[in-house]
């Protein structure tokens, strides 16, 4: 019975979030300048959001009520100061 | 004159004077001699204004107070896979008192930039102040190294070591080691120049 219900509550989990998109962002070398990322895509309700430096990538998931675009993406790192080098959706 | 020297010092105890759209960076700097507090609000990526506090004495223990309004700029970036390079154009104007005259007009204007990796942190300034009767030149210089480097959301730690130096006045020019820290989005700054004069500084992104 526990395993089913941990089976359910994953299946719920997984079809919550629609996509995991993954961001290269270039000159991200300090990180309380980057913080102001994380401010912005937070303020669209993203989950997951974390900031890699070592691979410099941020990625987040979107749940399947969230529509983020490329250009609204490349927007918000811009207004954060960053360059957007590609972005890759799952 | 010193009171106006000593107006623009903690300018170099700043990391960038123009953080992400929608920010907002807080500062304080305490010296013996010196109490800067600031807010600053960045309206895009590229352009930034605030309003300064100072307190400020003299070698005779004459007091000084400065309100400033203050415009910063972003010029350009350069934004590379492991590294960034900035240069910013800053400017001032506000009121100046000393207990004697008031309303005095002062103003800034300077240029600053740097270029860091997520190792080791390279900077610039050079700031022109001037009043009705005072009109000099800074130029502030800055290398740094962390020796560990850190997850994004982990402490800081940077050793630093600065220099100041200002031509007109003929002072010689000032080293300064210190230790920078930063969690998330608050930093610290602790200092101790050669000649002994220390320094605390705080900053906090919003």
């Amino acid at each position: 019975m526990k395993g089913l219900l941990l089976s359910a509550a994953l299946l719920v989990s997984m079809s919550a979030f629609a996509e995991t998109v993954t961001v290269g962002v270039n000159g991200m070398v300090c990180s309380m300048c980057a913080q102001g990322i994380t401010k912005k895509l937070k303020a669209l309700q993203v989950e997951q959001l974390v900031v890699d430096l070592d691979n410099k990538v941020v990625s987040f998931s979107t749940p399947d009520s969230l529509k983020v675009t490329d250009d609204k993406i490349k927007e918000l790192i811009k207004d954060a100061g960053y360059a957007v080098t590609d972005i890759t959706r799952k | 004159m010193k009171w106006l020297v000593l107006v623009f010092f903690p300018l170099i105890a700043w990391s960038h004077p123009v953080i992400y759209q929608g920010g907002t960076m807080l500062s304080n700097m305490n010296m013996d001699d010196m109490t800067e507090a600031g807010v600053f609000y960045s309206f895009t990526h590229k352009w930034a204004f605030g309003a300064e506090y100072w307190r400020l004495q003299d070698d005779t223990g004459a007091e000084q107070e400065l309100q400033l309004a203050r415009l910063n700029h972003l010029a350009w970036r350069y934004n590379g896979p492991a590294s960034q390079a900035n240069l910013y154009l800053v400017s001032g104007i506000g009121r100046a008192e000393d207990g004697v005259n008031e309303n005095r007009l002062g103003w800034l204007g300077g240029l600053e930039t740097d270029w860091e990796t997520r190792e080791y942190f390279v900077s610039g300034k050079y700031l022109h102040l001037a009043s009705p009767d005072f009109d000099t030149g800074l130029w502030i210089g800055r290398v740094g190294y962390s020796p560990i480097i850190a997850d994004f959301n982990s402490l800081q730690a940077w050793v630093m070591l600065q220099a100041l130096h200002d031509p007109v006045t003929a002072r010689e020019t000032k080293i300064t080691p210190l230790l920078r820290l930063f969690y998330r989005n608050v930093l610290w700054e602790m200092g101790s120049s050669t000649k002994g004069d220390m320094f605390f500084n705080w900053m906090i992104h919003i």
